[in-house]
């Protein structure tokens, strides 16, 4: 695909016509909303309303000393419109979380309809999470996974039944001072999701987490901890929509994984927050012994996402599996990227990256392998593929290896390029008018990542494409 | 072939003027350059840098170097390393392609031994404006101990649509396999080694002409065995 296209300004004019369905809105009607702004204060009050131990309250407080201590990041995409002090940081919608949908409040149950939550967990899941602005409003997970001894709750409640498995790996993955926006969401975490595998159990449909914000100029800091004991096997999937607002809302998620020996861990994102919202968020896992954890990573929405899904290989033989996506249009940066950390030998991982660039949208890979002394006879591969489609959009990539033992391989390969004007042309030789062609094209370019996602969403993701190219050429 | 010597770096930069054609030797004897104000080479319309590089000593090393190309401009950068020990290496390679259909092509092969320290980064952007460009960027390092530390980053920025643009980078040991098969036809390991690490550097060598091909070989040959010593 290293041709010209022509026609990029013509497909411009029609990227921006891109309907995004989820951008309906309720009313707001919460329990509480804290004041805008960030202080001690919100962080009281937060911990008080969860009715949460000390030790988290401990952890909250430190961790807020580091957001204020540590300064906005230099790098990566401009995030100097967030105003701290404009956003709320705890809306809380009910004063319950329910665990039928018959008695989550009608408005909110209407919500997750629209978004056919309770349609997908009858078909294909174990079970489900809903979380609605800053708090869980549904939980829930079959009886047959129940007896099995998996735990699917949200931190909140295993703060409180499953105090021993919070304290040991809470911020141990991913610590407090990490980063500025790690730091903000320890601080002021609510919600997300917590999910304990027993050993040996294989978890055979998935468990699914959905975020969604309503409430304008808000934060959103969910926080997810898994733990796949010796042995056992689990894949989640998490999805996240918003509404259009003027303002802009914040996502700032903090995601930790641990895979014990033999574990294997699939975690699915398709991200398609409305383009006010700023995701920022921190992916980390760690693999012991020949555990496997394996990111798919799908972004389409936000205003701007800094996400790089991480693995840390700990055990010898342990593997990583990054696929990273990125959709960019009008008015939108992502920085989709991966890192991987070799710490043990034989230890390997792959990471694929495709990205898409239209009508004005940019798009970043910034990827980090890294190969540490003990990391003997470490493999890694890295391809990273860009696709531009029109003349006004930018992409980039910045892989970054590092290798401290002579007896690894990494290897990266990276191509930037736009459409073929011969490839169009084979396309219409056989029928197709330019649009189909250009969205069979980009499709196909998309399709090793697609394929990986469960088939709601990869329907989804091909109808979005799909939707992009119409009326675009001729 | 000119060779860049301390005074050219000096200078603070070089120009290459309209549809001429500069080659350009550099033997990694001095460092120069630095990340906030690199050696700065531009290249005019249809103009032609070709430049390549050694590095052979193990003395503390730096470079940095940008390079623009305009309209139909191009650019050859090759480059060829051997380090070892704890001194550092980095090297630093930004190709800005400002014109239209303006090329470059960055290879960079390099052998690290005991305890080498290399960063090697390779930043290729294309500026809007610079449609039918076409670039490559290629590093690869070949590891001839286990105990080195290695940084490579070869960065691309694309700001317009009909370009091509593609980079690759390897870090890898020599191929068991390949080692074992020279071994076996009475070879010593540490020869079968140097033969190898001889045979990687030379896809970095096809821009040179006969002479520096030969004398970049005997340099090698001279030096290898060292590395390959472990």
């Amino acid at each position: 695909m290293n041709n010209s296209l022509k026609s990029g300004s013509k497909i411009k004019r029609s990227l921006t016509k891109i309907p995004y369905s989820y951008g309906f809105k309720d009313p707001e009607q919460p329990v509480f909303s804290s004041d805008y702004g960030l202080s001690e204060d919100v962080v009281k009050i937060i911990s008080k309303k969860k009715n949460e131990p000390g030790w988290m309250f401990e952890k909250r407080l430190k961790a807020l000393k580091y957001f204020f201590e540590k300064p906005m990041p230099r790098w990566g995409a401009d995030l100097s419109s967030i105003d701290f002090q404009k956003l709320r940081y705890y809306v809380r919608p009910t004063d319950q979380k329910e665990d039928t949908w018959e008695k989550v409040p009608d408005q909110i149950k209407k919500t997750f309809d629209r978004l056919r939550i309770p349609e997908f967990e009858r078909k294909f899941l174990s079970g489900v999470g809903a979380q609605y602005d800053s708090e869980n409003v549904y939980h829930h997970v079959t009886e047959r996974i129940r007896d099995l001894g998996v735990v699917f709750s949200d931190v909140e409640t295993a703060c409180h039944e499953y105090p021993e498995f919070v304290k040991k790996y809470f911020g141990t993955i991913v610590p407090a001072g990490d980063n500025k926006f790690a730091a903000l969401n320890t601080a002021v975490w609510s919600g997300g999701s917590f999910i304990y595998v027993p050993k040996g159990v294989t978890v055979d449909l998935p468990l699914q987490a959905y975020f969604r914000i309503n409430a304008e100029s808000i934060g959103q800091f969910e926080r997810t901890l898994i733990i796949a004991d010796v042995g056992s096997s689990v894949h989640y999937i998490e999805g996240c929509s918003a509404p259009i607002y003027r303002g802009g809302s914040l996502h700032a998620a903090v995601v930790e994984i641990v895979a014990l020996k033999g574990a294997k861990v699939r975690y699915t994102t398709v991200q398609n927050w409305s383009k006010n919202v700023y995701n920022l968020v921190t992916k980390r896992a760690a693999a012991y012994e020949s555990a496997t954890v394996e990111w798919v990573d799908f972004n389409i929405g936000s205003h701007t996402t800094m996400k790089y899904p991480s693995v840390y290989l700990l055990g010898e033989n342990s593997r990583a599996d990054i696929l990273s996506m990125a959709f960019a249009g009008e008015g939108q940066h992502l920085e989709a990227g991966a890192k991987v950390i070799h710490k043990a030998p034989n230890t390997t991982s792959i990471i694929r990256s495709k990205s898409i660039s239209q009508g004005g949208g940019r798009t970043t890979y910034r990827g980090l392998v890294d190969i540490g002394p003990d990391a003997a006879y470490a493999k890694s591969r890295v391809f990273c593929d860009a696709l531009i489609i029109d003349e006004h959009s930018k992409a980039e990539t910045f892989p970054t290896i590092r290798a401290k033992n002579g007896d690894a391989t990494v290897e990266h390969e990276a191509t930037v390029s736009s459409i073929g004007e011969d490839e169009l042309h084979y396309l219409k030789s056989r029928g197709l008018n330019s649009e189909a062609a250009h969205a069979l094209i980009v499709n196909g370019f998309i399709e090793p990542i697609a394929k990986e996602l469960p088939m709601e969403y990869a329907l989804e993701m091909n109808r979005i494409i799909e939707l992009s190219m119409e009326g675009s050429v001729g | 072939m000119a060779a860049l010597t301390k005074e050219m770096v000096r200078n603070g930069n070089l120009s290459i003027k309209k549809g001429e054609t500069l080659t350009l030797l550099y033997d990694g004897s001095f460092s120069f350059g630095s990340a906030s104000n690199p050696f700065f080479i531009n290249v005019e319309s249809g103009g032609i840098l070709n430049m390549f590089s050694y590095m052979f000593n193990i003395e503390s090393l730096r470079f940095f170097i940008s390079i623009e190309l305009e309209e139909s401009a191009s650019c050859n950068f090759d480059s060829v390393f051997m380090r070892k020990g704890l001194l550092p290496f980095s090297g630093s390679v930004t190709l800005k392609h400002l014109g239209r259909k303006s090329v470059s092509n960055v290879h960079i092969r390099g052998i690290l031994g005991e305890k080498a320290a290399v960063t090697y980064r390779g930043d290729v952007i294309l500026e809007k404006g610079s449609s039918g460009a076409k670039t490559k960027i290629e590093e690869r390092a070949l590891l001839f101990h286990k105990e080195v530390d290695v940084n490579m980053d070869p960065t691309l920025a694309i700001n317009e649509e009909d370009v091509s643009a593609k980079h690759a980078a390897t870090i890898g040991s020599v191929s068991q396999n390949e080692l074992i098969y020279i071994a076996s036809r009475g070879v010593r390991k540490e020869n079968a080694k140097a033969v190898l690490g001889l045979g990687f550097l030379q896809p970095a060598l096809k821009s040179v002409d006969k002479e520096m091909e030969e004398y970049i070989n005997d340099a090698v040959r001279k030096n290898i065995i060292s590395y390959a010593v472990s």
